[in-house]
């Protein structure tokens, strides 16, 4: 949404002072985490979380940005808050690699557990081989004999 | 043959009376008498005249023929044959007791016949050939076994390809079709198929054991076909207790599939083979039960006494008798579902949670054999149903006497039984194409909560129905039942049949979207 | 994994079971890590990951326009609404005017492959409860859907139908009277499907009080979509943030109301998304009506689609409010794209509610919360 109204209603948070804002969005009737996003701005060294929260009762929403250092992105965890936050943060930082602190079980989620790196982050490189097996192969256009005729 | 058993209910009273004067006797039921050799004649009397324990002979008076007897109660003899005697007529008959002698109705004679001996008996007479009696007797059970075991396969193999036909056509599809005539051949295929797959053991499995059970299973299912009489002249064995030998030798299945289930060292085979022994050992109990109204009303374990016990048109069948019989029927039906592993009681086998249950771990000839025993347990199933409730090989106006008289009406006989049980497995089918299952709990409340108390109301009812009920009211009670559940339920059943074709008759034309290449 | 089995080592009567990846009834590949004692478990606790495509990873090396084919296979069950959805972001975050027969177009569309979703979803509810027959008899009118969708935009499954700026195509000559055919077609076999399942005892007995969500729960897990609305919340995003035309449509929102057990039952989302059939049907007739008196006018192709900024778009798919919130940095690809759908969050849920239940159970709650694994790992 590009208005100007929606945006004057969006929260930029310490993430300090993250868990305490949370709370207190939760008591205002923000009661349903409807998106969790982490993006990486990595020309601007920082990885940002945007929080989308939505009321049932008020049929509104609520915007908040959290930005985070990129070199050690922690940001604490509100997954007693909002428990759909558990799964999605859980995403994130497989993603991402951002850590959120006081989360309960914070390990990969669709990624296998013993992946190396964070593959959504704008500079990451794929292994060569995960356990074995080579993660790139060559093109099979360019395998086919008919090449050779040229 | 053999459709009489050791002891006969002769259809008729002795006569009543003192020494000088005979009595007449009141008749009670006008059926034909036949005798073989070793067997036993019963005569009763309206009331207590008998000595018990005295010197008693039975002459059978136009056939000139005495049989030694015995007084077994105050109004009971039992006279036994034990001659080769030929003879066959109207007779009256004469119980003698030292001087007293009493006569039966000259006006209402007894119907005897005294016959050659069966091929039953003849196949019992190995004892008497010549030679080493082992070796006749185990000639004589390789003969029988490969005669009973022989068709098994096939049989099974057309209740797969008739069940696969019935849910493709229920499922708006078709079932197989392409081998042999209309898809007729496919159980060969299948067979074939897995014949020649590969028999893999799972390492950690009991070897032993792993490879033992689907015979066990099968040798449970096979036995079973020992006493069923699929006519009067077809059955293996009439034995006195054959509903017993029946629910004992299905029993053999429960063995095999908790020796499948835990010798294959899987959770999920583990699991599967407990919930299905837990299945069968519960709803053994309602089975049985509801088994024993039949046998209670009838007198009798002997399968072939039961259907002798019934007649030919459905107002005389089992399940029209009176209500206990036929709610032992339901509860007899559901209970022989849930024996049998089939919907909505395959928990065992469901194959959206458990994979296989008890078969995952089964493969090539061994697997093969656990859905074999699986489907001829259903045909089983539908023997067992129409010996008990539907009047086996009975057909209306082809009595006993006239298939003894003209022998080729067996292969009718055959035929009305082989028709009732496939409409019973065609039932078993339907339902498990249509319902979804059960939970493990439900399952087992259904079982211990409802059909073990109301299949023991049913035979203490039908103990007490037998004993006082009196013969008119009975079959009156009949009738009724007869007219209400029978055409009545059945009229209303066609007329949904009649209605959901109307309304669904053009559900699954393709004309609403016109010509499919567009 | 490797902790959380160590530290629940059988010990005695417990059992570690694997239900997955491949199984008859998970939904796609799923695995559960069921800790039972005997039947009935202590814990299931679900282990994704196995169909992960890395679609938003994809985003972010496709143009706008192109990307549109890959947000088919976010939920290939059910594929329309995810077009609109990227669709309705990206136009949210350039300012894109859609023509009005595009949108109406794309309501149609939208609502058609709602009834062919949850022909699957009910489908495979029944046939996970053990009754197979009413499965193949939805397969049999959802070949109708497909094949209404191939006239219309070439394909059966994944659609790639919808445009940032209107439509693929416009409908065909025809397409209009034979979907409206198909509609009536359909009504007899919704009737017929509550008769052979909805109603019938034993499915009731197997579902109802099974695994109740309350209202508060629903929405503090993030489930949306029937999921919620069986737990008793009345919200749907076509009505309460209503976008495309939906305005301009009446239609019911069913809500679950326990009429066979309590609120929030299994049984109670199966009856939701039954309900939600006929309103589709509905939908699709006034659709239908309406769009002839808007403009041939079905695609205004964006030029030099380069947004700044971001946008977040939410519609109502089968399987609930998937938002996609999409960052747009001024060049031709998107920066990020982050599809939230609703089998992603049902997902959280599975732990806390399969305590207590027996294996049976969980086959139902799971085939309940109708969750499939493309929308939970994109």
């Amino acid at each position: 949404m590009s208005d100007e109204a929606a945006r004057a209603d969006e929260l930029r948070v310490p993430a300090a002072e993250w868990r305490a804002t949370a709370a207190r969005l939760r008591a205002d009737g923000f009661d349903f985490l409807q998106n969790l996003t982490a993006v990486d701005w990595i020309k601007d060294e920082r990885i940002e979380l945007v929080y989308h929260l939505w009321s049932y009762a008020r049929r509104q929403e609520r915007v908040v940005r959290i930005d985070l250092a990129r070199a050690q992105p922690e940001a604490p965890s509100v997954a007693d808050v909002w428990r759909a936050a558990d799964w999605y943060e859980r995403e994130q930082f497989d993603l991402l690699g951002v850590v959120f602190t006081g989360h309960p079980d914070l390990r990969r989620i669709l990624m296998p557990a013993d992946w190396v790196g964070h593959p959504m982050r704008k500079d990451y490189v794929e292994a060569a081989s995960y356990n074995g097996m080579p993660t790139t192969r060559a093109n099979t256009l360019e395998l086919l004999p008919i090449w050779d005729k040229k | 043959m053999s459709g009489a058993a050791k002891s006969l209910v002769v259809a008729a009273l002795a006569a009543a009376g003192c020494a000088a004067a005979p009595e007449p006797a009141a008749i009670r039921d006008a059926r034909p008498t036949r005798l073989e050799r070793g067997e036993r004649m019963l005569v009763e009397a309206s009331g207590p005249l008998f000595t018990v324990g005295a010197p008693t002979t039975v002459a059978l008076d136009a056939l000139g023929v005495t049989l030694p007897a015995r007084a077994v109660a105050a109004d009971r003899v039992v006279a036994e044959l034990d001659d080769e005697h030929r003879a066959a007529g109207p007779t009256t008959v004469t119980v003698v007791q030292a001087t007293r002698r009493w006569t039966s109705d000259a006006r209402t004679p007894f119907d005897v016949e005294l016959c050659a001996p069966s091929l039953h008996r003849l196949a019992n007479g190995w004892t008497r050939l010549r030679g080493p009696p082992w070796l006749w007797l185990a000639l004589a059970l390789l003969a029988a076994a490969a005669l009973v075991a022989a068709p098994l396969p096939v049989l099974a193999g057309l209740v797969v390809v008739w069940e696969r036909k019935i849910s493709g056509y229920m499922g708006s599809r078709l079932g197989p079709n392409r081998v042999g005539p209309n898809g007729w051949l496919q159980w060969l295929a299948d067979g074939l198929k897995l014949l020649m797959k590969e028999d893999v053991i799972p390492r950690d499995a009991d070897a032993r054991l792993f490879r033992a059970a689907p015979y066990l299973a099968f040798l449970g299912m096979f036995l079973t076909f020992i006493v069923l009489p699929f006519s009067r002249y077809a059955i293996v064995a009439d034995l006195d207790v054959g509903l017993l030998f029946l629910l004992s030798v299905t029993s053999l299945v429960v063995v095999a599939i908790l020796v499948g289930g835990w010798s294959s060292n899987s959770k999920w085979s583990l699991l599967g083979g407990m919930r299905s022994a837990a299945q069968i050992v519960s709803y053994e109990l309602p089975s049985s039960v509801a088994l024993l109204t039949i046998a209670t009303r009838t007198g009798s374990l002997s399968t072939q006494r039961i259907v002798a016990a019934q007649g030919g048109w459905p107002w005389q069948w089992n399940l029209f008798a009176d209500p206990f019989t036929f709610v032992a029927f339901f509860i007899w039906f559901v209970s022989a579902l849930a024996e049998g592993n089939r919907t909505p009681f395959d928990l065992p086998e469901a194959e959206s949670e458990l994979v296989a249950g008890y078969n995952t771990e089964y493969s090539g000839f061994r697997f093969s054999l656990f859905p074999l025993v699986e489907w001829v347990n259903i045909a089983v199933l539908g023997a067992v149903g129409t010996l008990l409730f539907l009047g086996g090989w009975r057909l209306p106006f082809v009595g006993a006497a006239l298939i003894d008289a003209h022998p080729w009406l067996d292969a009718l006989g055959f035929v009305a039984f082989v028709g009732k049980d496939l409409a019973i497995v065609f039932v078993v089918i339907w339902i498990r194409w249509t319902l979804p299952r059960f939970r493990v709990d439900q399952m087992m409340a259904l079982c211990w909560r409802y059909f073990i108390p109301f299949s023991f109301v049913c035979f203490v009812g039908e103990l007490g129905w037998v004993w006082l009920m009196p013969s008119l009211p009975a079959r009156i009670v009949a009738g009724a039942m007869f007219a209400i559940f029978g055409v009545g339920c059945g009229a209303w059943f066609a007329a949904r049949v009649r209605d959901n074709a109307r309304r669904y008759r053009d559900l699954v034309l393709n004309d609403a979207l016109g010509p499919v290449n567009r | 994994m490797g902790e959380l089995i160590v530290a629940n080592a059988d010990t005695g009567e417990e059992m570690t079971l694997n239900m997955g990846p491949q199984h008859p009834s998970t939904h796609g590949v799923i695995r559960f890590v069921i800790r039972t004692d005997g039947e009935i478990m202590r814990e299931a606790v679900p282990d994704v990951g196995y169909l992960h495509r890395a679609i938003e990873h994809i985003a972010e090396k496709c143009t706008y326009e192109g990307f549109m084919p890959y947000t088919d296979r976010v939920d290939y069950v059910c594929a329309m609404p995810a077009n609109h959805a990227w669709a309705l972001a990206v136009e949210k975050l350039a300012g894109l005017e859609v023509p009005p027969r595009a949108e109406y177009l794309r309501v149609v569309t939208d609502e058609l492959n709602r009834i062919s979703s949850h022909c699957i979803a009910l489908g495979a509810m029944a046939m996970d409860i053990g009754a197979i027959t009413p499965f193949t008899y939805i397969l049999r009118e959802r070949e109708y859907v497909n094949e209404l969708l191939e006239m219309i935009c070439g394909a059966r499954l994944t659609y790639n139908y919808h445009r940032i700026g209107g439509v693929g195509w416009d409908m065909p000559a025809g397409w209009r009277d034979k979907v409206l055919a198909w509609c009536d077609h359909f009504a007899p076999v919704m009737d017929e499907f509550d008769r052979l399942i909805t109603n019938n005892e034993l499915f009731v007995r197997r579902l109802a009080n099974l695994a109740v969500i309350r209202a508060d729960e629903a929405i503090d897990y993030g489930l949306v979509g029937p999921n919620l609305r069986g737990s008793g919340v009345d919200f749907d995003v076509r009505r309460d943030v209503p976008y495309s035309i939906y305005p301009k449509l009446r239609f019911e929102v069913p809500v679950g109301r326990g009429l066979c057990g309590s609120v929030g039952d299994a049984w109670d989302r199966y009856w939701v998304r039954a309900q939600e059939w006929r309103q589709s049907v509905a939908m699709v007739r006034q659709c239908l009506e309406q769009i002839d008196g808007t403009d041939k006018e079905f695609w205004t192709p964006p030029k030099k689609l380069k947004p700044v900024g971001d946008a977040m778009a939410r519609v109502e798919a089968a399987r609930g409010d998937m938002s996609c919130y999409v960052v747009g940095d001024g060049g031709a690809n998107a920066y990020r794209a982050r599809f939230r759908t609703g089998s992603f969050n049902a997902m959280g849920i599975i732990r806390e509610k399969s305590r207590g239940l027996m294996i049976a159970d969980l086959v139902a709650l799971i085939a309940s919360l109708d969750v499939v694994a493309p929308e939970i790992d994109r």
